[in-house]
């Protein structure tokens, strides 16, 4: 019990809507999403229609579940209030609140904004198979980054962390391909 | 594609995942084979599209249940290396059995939600009707899952059910027409 409270504390600090752990999360899901895209698409013989296509559907995709991340957490922090409320606790307002709307807002932006860095590429250079090879260079670093932020949170472990993150992003993106996306 | 936010402040000592983390998984499983189900252009299609829409759907779902459960567990490392604090940066943090049940729950949990919405479209031949039993299903589970969510919120069943079944049908519209 002692432990849950303690990492409420943490991550659910006045200051703070979205915890570290939360960000680096929202922005893993966004990115390995658009890597299933970029991923997805034939290089070799890809005009600019499907690459344009590629990129409307990344977009799309991280747009939609940037709104379901969002609004999934409003209504478990709303759950939790209630269940507070049922246990007793003072001073709870149920109905959706500001904090509530800014997290929303940042889990959308997280998830809709990690997409910018890899779908980039494919707007500025026009050889389809040198853009995947730049935007995977980026998602690999972003990956990395991820993992540096959440080690660091994590008791300053920002190198063990950053190379976890990067291998474990890169095995799941791999295997989501390889299940259809 | 969820998230360790509500599940992080709503760990209890005796559930691994609590209510809310178990009923937001679902949804997750339950809009993402949704988008698949809803797009199919049941009218035309044939078996092996259904087939196709089928196999779509369960893949999306494995792969995402397992991007939940290696994210659940990652945000269990970072929680654990968090409470140690930055002074016991050797310690080397590994995964206990607490971590693997939670994640293999994970899995389940979105990897089983697609499982009802898509029965129709195995039993019923004609693309349509299946179509038609599947939303049904759909539309029941979603109430199920916010009478659940509703209960655990201080007993709200019947509003957390209207609230939950409401907001998951404009998600899944809203999904769809964004390009799934």
């Amino acid at each position: 019990m002692r432990k849950t409270t303690s990492f409420t504390q943490y991550s659910r600090a006045p200051d703070l809507v979205l915890s570290p752990v939360d960000r680096a999360s929202e922005v893993v899901f966004g990115l390995i999403m658009a890597l299933t895209f970029t991923g997805g698409l034939s290089v070799a013989t890809a005009s600019q229609t499907e690459v344009r296509a590629m990129l409307i559907g990344a977009l799309g995709c991280n747009l939609a579940w940037g709104m379901v991340d969002a609004v999934m957490f409003v209504l478990a922090n709303m759950a939790e209030r209630g269940r507070m409320e049922s246990l007793g606790h003072p001073h709870v307002r149920l109905a959706v609140t500001r904090r509530d709307a800014r997290g929303a807002i940042s889990v959308f932006f997280l998830v809709v904004l990690s997409t910018i860095p890899v779908a980039f590429p494919f707007l500025v250079v026009d050889e389809a198979r040198h853009a995947l090879r730049i935007s995977n260079g980026i998602a690999v670093m972003m990956l990395f980054l991820c993992g540096y932020v959440l080690g660091d949170h994590a008791g300053g472990r920002r190198w063990a962390g950053g190379f976890l993150m990067m291998t474990v992003g890169a095995v799941l993106v791999w295997a989501t391909i390889a299940l259809g996306g | 594609m969820t998230t360790s936010s509500f599940r992080v402040q709503s760990r209890t000592p005796d559930a691994i995942l609590s209510p809310v983390d178990r009923v937001s998984e679902v949804v997750f499983g339950l809009i993402m084979a949704l988008t698949f189900t809803g797009t199919l252009s049941v009218y035309e299609a044939d078996r092996a599209e259904v087939r196709g829409m089928l196999i779509g759907a369960l893949g999306c779902n494995i792969a995402w249940g397992m991007v939940d459960a290696v994210m659940y567990v990652l945000a269990n490392l970072a929680d654990r290396g968090r409470e140690l604090g930055p002074s016991q940066s050797h310690v080397r943090l590994s995964i206990t059995g607490r971590d693997v049940k939670g994640a293999i729950g994970v899995f389940l949990l979105v990897f089983l939600s697609t499982i009802p919405v898509t029965l129709p479209f195995i039993f019923v031949q004609e693309a349509h009707r299946a179509l038609r039993l599947s939303n049904a299903v759909a539309l029941v589970m979603l109430f199920s899952c916010g009478y659940l969510l509703g209960n655990h919120a201080g007993g709200r069943r019947w509003a957390g059910a209207l609230l939950l079944l409401a907001v998951g049908v404009i998600l899944v519209w809203a999904t769809i027409a964004l390009g799934g």
